[in-house]
């Protein structure tokens, strides 16, 4: 009898076999080379990650059974006595005097905005009994639309952070010491008076200035000390571009493009949907063209870039270049349009054709992309980085003319800016000034400038101002070079408003009353001018309130009386009126004469903006410092990224510390090997290696600042750079390979006909498992059921269970998720997740609930970056379910995988079992384990949300698609006597998601959104044929090119 | 096994006896405990205002 099965026939292979050909989905350089490397770079490949179980019970002494007996007496006695001393929970007592805003249980919302970093995103503040717990996106502000990047959301955690400065502090005897207002009051005001008088200049060093009310108490500021002068710094900023739209057009302001509106969109080394502009409306414009539901309409993404940006991984068509070559490509394609148009070229560069061919793209690209820009007149764009030089810019504003893309800039609205920031010469001047003892007080708004500028701000040069005044809300390495540090207010303990485009004014009002002794960066600064020695709390609350009645409020002609109109404003958080704005498009085509191709030689350097702690401003926080990067999945550090070429070519692995010499400064970084780096190109973040951050933000990655200097490309990009190993090696943290969803690489068995043909098989298990599914457009176009074709039908022996009302179900669209982050964060704040560190992220012990899978396809030289929001599947069949000897995990009838936190006793049976590796488990009190406690204090206790229950150590947990949410609206809707609808209750991920990627709802209502998205002949579930019947469905990527890294069809 | 079985009660005493001593001096305030801790500053005697000139909404939207 013949047993064997004939595999060919099987509609699912099973892995059967290692295989050394390359994988065509991978996560690392470690799977697609499948190897199991000892680097450095701390990943674990395992499904259980090793410190999970790292008690060795050999490595421990042989016990007798007397000393057993004797230490298991010790240990039950010391339990009994350690009972006696259960730590104390305070008790619950309710109010004596209840404050009339506050009803215990409901939450109250404040209309705010952000202004202290300059974005001037408005939100929604979600108290509860007084105490913010949660920062969201303002749904009504016009630009905002009820989203916040993730650096927002996360603010949060500042408020409450134990390191926030809480009293007014002084220099004395070389030590910062606490002292009361008054004292440093009187004391600035004579530093003021005396520079004053004796002509010495006061330097104010702002950050970017968005606030008309700050704007003029500014001007009042000035009047009062005739000798100020005001300098606005930030580190990352799109002055080149400014510059640039200035020359070309005499314009003062870059117009706002209509992403929505563009067919063909080619970027310059933009970061558009990560750091580069107002994020959140780029990636709400860029993806209403992405639109699974209208194929026919999807836009095509070029993007051409030295690095690897969040923007680049969502490129249909992305091109490796290093920075030198960036002209090159700009004026190959303008020469290309400028000659069939009879206009002016540019001459001297490389053809678009030599630089195809030297940086090894695909073939189709360029004629595409040629084809795209000249049959889409008026609806192309080509956007440059902020962080390219003015001639880039120039020549970009060329090519924009050229190919008619001025039909996309916005003419009826454009950014405003309240005051220009400051230039470089400027910035230098002062610190020259400085230097010559010609500046008497430097007051340092809200900025680190010792950080940022280390040469110029540097503590000796600082030491030669008589009196340096900071205004801060944590101490940083500038502080510590001052005579006066003086604790502001958070941004939801201030009032003030925001101006950042054209006929908008945002308004900023305080949630509560500051928690410290620390008072408004305005107030400060008003009290000075005013010179009062009683400073009242609302000073400045008054003052902004007079400019609005006096000169805002006058200039919107509106009926209603002030009073009333103020009110309505604080409610909304914005307001709204016609504003005219002239954009300028004629180019002057004269500006593009001077420009010549960049010289080249040996290795570029790129520093680039952290998508988390951006300049560095955010260190401190633990909630961003954990965000694994989204395209390296490092976590608690910065590295420098290099290609796989480059590192054999520097003869170094992950972990290596490369010494990066630029123009004399030398400098160590720890080596990051990523797929699709251009060769010879070093890219590092900037904003890590503070020194005076907090204990969470000290010594986390590597300071670059010093080698940003006037003789790159730009501040941001350098050539010649000169680069060797060290031969140190340096401990690098990886989310990369954390809770993968196969535990091993394998492959499928290679299938052959009789003739002994290969005619399948040779998969990834990754793949075979179809958890990446995409396809093109063209194919969909062709195909609507391409993915739907080899469906396997999955069948149960037993009865499934009957929802008969509602069933909880989500749905994330490939096609929108651009893997921001932002609901990964927001997911934290809202479930409080606790922050573990790094030593804790190297175990794979991270405890976020959702989490952002990467897969590359194709070779790691040019690779296809998959996307993949991860969280528990609320799964009909829930394998996690079955194995809880406990019962703590169960299932709810209305479709919801419940834990029960007081129930489960830690054998995380279920997490062994869950085929999505989303169940969480607490080895540590993680808020006491981290930082000597530094998470476990009184201010960030009254941080928590009150309905979500904080869980134990031993306790595992998971993603409850926000059950606390469900139960209110629920409550609602039952005091309301109505059904509960689907539509009640949003998730925290999809209240955070710019893109509006993520769809909740009950499944069960067929005309919801949801249930067309569950049906849609693109949505998949992950691992389906497991038949746990998960209710998270996939909308699968479609990619407008004609390569796809990760083919649609089964075998 | 007389002896073994004295050796063991006088085990089990000392250990009992000395943990409850351990634990009786030890502090009782656990949280209080970690606040105070001297690496960071002591934020003990928050008090949550609400600050009385706000616009607050019931509703998000």
């Amino acid at each position: 009898m013949n047993n064997s099965v004939d595999k060919n026939k099987n509609q699912i292979d099973l892995p059967v076999v290692k295989s050394d050909s390359k994988p065509s989905v991978w996560r690392s350089l470690d799977e697609y080379d499948n190897t199991n490397s000892d680097n450095q770079l701390k990943v674990k490949a395992n499904e259980f990650a090793d410190g999970a179980e790292n008690f060795d019970i050999s490595s421990k002494s042989k016990f007798s059974r007397r000393k057993f007996m004797a230490l298991m007496s010790a240990s039950s006695a010391m339990a009994m006595a350690a009972c006696t001393d259960y730590r104390d929970k305070g008790e619950i007592v309710p109010y004596i005097d209840k404050p009339e805003e506050v009803i215990p249980g409901i939450p109250n919302f404040y209309a705010s905005t952000l202004i202290s970093d300059g974005s001037g995103q408005g939100v929604l503040v979600k108290t509860r009994e007084g105490r913010p717990i949660l920062i969201e996106g303002n749904p009504q502000h016009p630009i905002s639309k009820g989203k916040l990047d993730s650096n927002g959301i996360a603010r949060l955690l500042d408020m409450y952070d134990p390191n926030r400065l809480q009293n007014p502090r002084k220099l004395q005897e070389s030590k910062l010491v606490d002292t009361d207002w008054g004292t440093v009051d009187k004391e600035i005001i004579q530093s003021l008076n005396s520079a004053s008088s004796s002509g010495k200049e006061i330097a104010l060093f702002t950050g970017k200035i968005i606030s008309p009310t700050f704007a003029k108490l500014i001007e009042d500021f000035k009047a009062k000390y005739p000798t100020t002068k005001v300098y606005s710094h930030e580190l990352f900023n799109d002055n080149n571009k400014q510059e640039a739209w200035n020359k070309s057009t005499g314009g003062t302001t870059y117009p706002l493009i209509h992403l929505d509106k563009a067919s063909i969109i080619l970027s310059i080394d933009s970061d558009f949907l990560g750091t580069d502009g107002n994020v959140n409306e780029n990636i709400r414009q860029f993806v209403v063209n992405r639109d699974f539901e209208n194929p026919a309409n999807f836009s095509r993404f070029y993007q051409v870039e030295g690095s690897y940006t969040l923007t680049g991984s969502n490129a249909d068509y992305r091109l490796r270049l290093t920075p030198e070559n960036y002209l090159d490509v700009i004026a190959s394609l303008v020469n290309h349009f400028a000659a069939k148009q009879g206009k002016q070229t540019m001459s001297g560069f490389k053809s678009l054709e030599a630089l195809a061919k030297e940086n090894h793209w695909k073939h189709e690209a360029v004629s595409k992309l040629i084809n795209d820009l000249e049959s889409n007149r008026g609806k192309a764009i080509v956007i440059g980085g902020k962080q390219l030089s003015v001639d880039h810019h120039i020549a970009i504003n060329y090519l924009n003319e050229l190919i008619g893309a001025n039909e996309l800039y916005n003419k009826s609205e454009s950014d405003y800016n309240v005051i220009s920031l400051s230039n470089d010469k400027e910035i230098s001047s002062l610190a020259s000034r400085m230097k010559s003892g010609n500046v008497g007080v430097l007051i340092n708004i809200d900025k680190n400038p010792t950080y940022h500028l280390p040469k110029l701000f540097s503590k000796e040069n600082l030491s030669k101002v008589k009196t340096v005044v900071s205004l801060n809300e944590f101490e940083n390495e500038t502080t510590n070079n001052s005579n006066y540090v003086l604790g502001i207010n958070h941004d939801i303990e201030s009032w003030g408003d925001a101006k950042i485009r054209t006929g908008v004014i945002s308004t900023q009002q305080p949630v509560i009353a500051p928690l410290y002794n620390t008072r408004q960066k305005e107030a400060i600064l008003l009290n000075w001018i005013n010179n009062v020695e009683n400073y009242s709390e609302d000073v400045y609350h008054k003052y902004l309130q007079s400019n609005w009645e006096t000169n805002i409020y006058p200039s919107l002609n509106r009926s209603v009386p002030f009073k009333e109109f103020w009110f309505a404003t604080l409610h909304d958080g914005v307001t709204t009126f016609n504003e005219t704005s002239i954009v300028p498009t004629e180019f002057d085509v004269s500006t593009v004469n001077s420009i010549k191709p960049t010289k080249k030689s040996n290795y570029s350097v790129i520093l680039q903006e952290n998508y988390f702690i951006r300049d560095g401003r955010y260190a401190g926080n633990g909630f961003l410092q954990e965000s694994a990067h989204p395209i390296t999945k490092v976590t608690w550090d910065n590295c420098a990224m290099v290609s796989p070429a480059t590192s054999k070519e520097l003869g170094v692995e992950i972990g290596d510390m490369l010494e990066v010499t630029l123009n004399g400064v030398a400098i160590e970084l720890p080596t990051l090997i990523q797929p699709g780096m251009a060769e010879k190109v070093i890219a590092v973040d900037l904003g890590y290696g503070r020194t005076n951050s907090s204990p969470i933000g000290n010594g986390v990655g590597f300071d670059v600042t010093p080698f940003m200097s006037e003789k790159g490309i730009s501040n941001w990009i350098y050539t010649g750079a000169s680069v060797k190993s060290t031969g140190n090696k340096y401990e690098l943290v990886s989310t990369q390979e954390h809770h993968a969803l196969d535990d091993e690489f394998l492959r499928t068995q290679v299938r052959k006909d009789e003739k002994g043909n290969v005619i399948g098989g040779d998969e990834t298990f990754a793949r075979a498992r179809g958890i990446i599914q995409e396809s093109t457009v063209e194919g969909y176009l062709k195909n609507p059921r391409i993915l739907k074709e080899h469906t396997h039908k999955v069948f149960s022996i037993t009865k499934d269970f009957e929802y008969n009302n509602m069933k909880w179900a989500m749905s994330i669209d490939m096609n929108k998720c651009i893997g921001c982050n932002a609901c990964s964060i927001a997911c934290y704040v809202e479930n409080n997740i606790p922050v573990v560190g790094k030593e804790e992220v190297g175990y794979g012990r991270e405890m976020g609930w959702m989490r952002i899978d990467r897969y590359f396809a194709g070779t790691p030289d040019d690779p296809i970056m998959s996307n993949q929001p991860m969280l528990c599947q609320h799964c009909d069949n829930a394998p996690c379910e079955n194995v809880c000897p406990v019962v703590a995990t169960t299932h709810s009838q209305d479709g919801l995988n419940q834990m029960v936190y007081n129930r489960c006793v830690g054998t995380r049976y279920c997490a062994n079992n869950c085929p999505y590796k989303v169940r969480r488990f607490n080895f540590y009190d993680f808020r006491d384990n981290l930082a000597n406690g530094y998470y476990k204090t009184e201010s960030t206790k009254i941080m928590m949300n009150p309905e979500v229950t904080i869980r134990a150590r031993g306790v595992m947990e998971k993603c409850t698609f926000c059950v606390q949410r469900i139960s209110e609206a629920k409550q609602k809707a039952k005091e309301e006597g109505r059904a509960l609808k689907g539509s009640d209750v949003t998730t925290a991920c999809q209240d955070a998601c710019p893109a509006n990627a993520i769809e909740f709802g009950n499944a069960n209502d067929k005309d919801s959104r949801l249930a067309m998205m569950r049906d849609h002949n693109l949505g998949y579930h992950v691992l389906d044929y497991l038949n746990v019947k998960p209710n998270v469905t996939y909308l699968a990527k479609l990619r407008n090119s004609d390569s796809l890294g990760v083919k649609s069809e089964h075998h | 096994m007389e002896n073994s079985k004295r050796k063991f009660f006088k085990l089990f005493g000392a250990g009992a006896v000395g943990v409850t001593l351990t634990s009786l001096a030890s502090p009782k305030k656990i949280i209080a405990n970690v606040s105070d801790l001297d690496n960071k500053k002591s934020n003990s005697n928050l008090e949550v205002k609400i600050h009385p000139q706000s616009v607050k909404r019931t509703k998000k939207g």
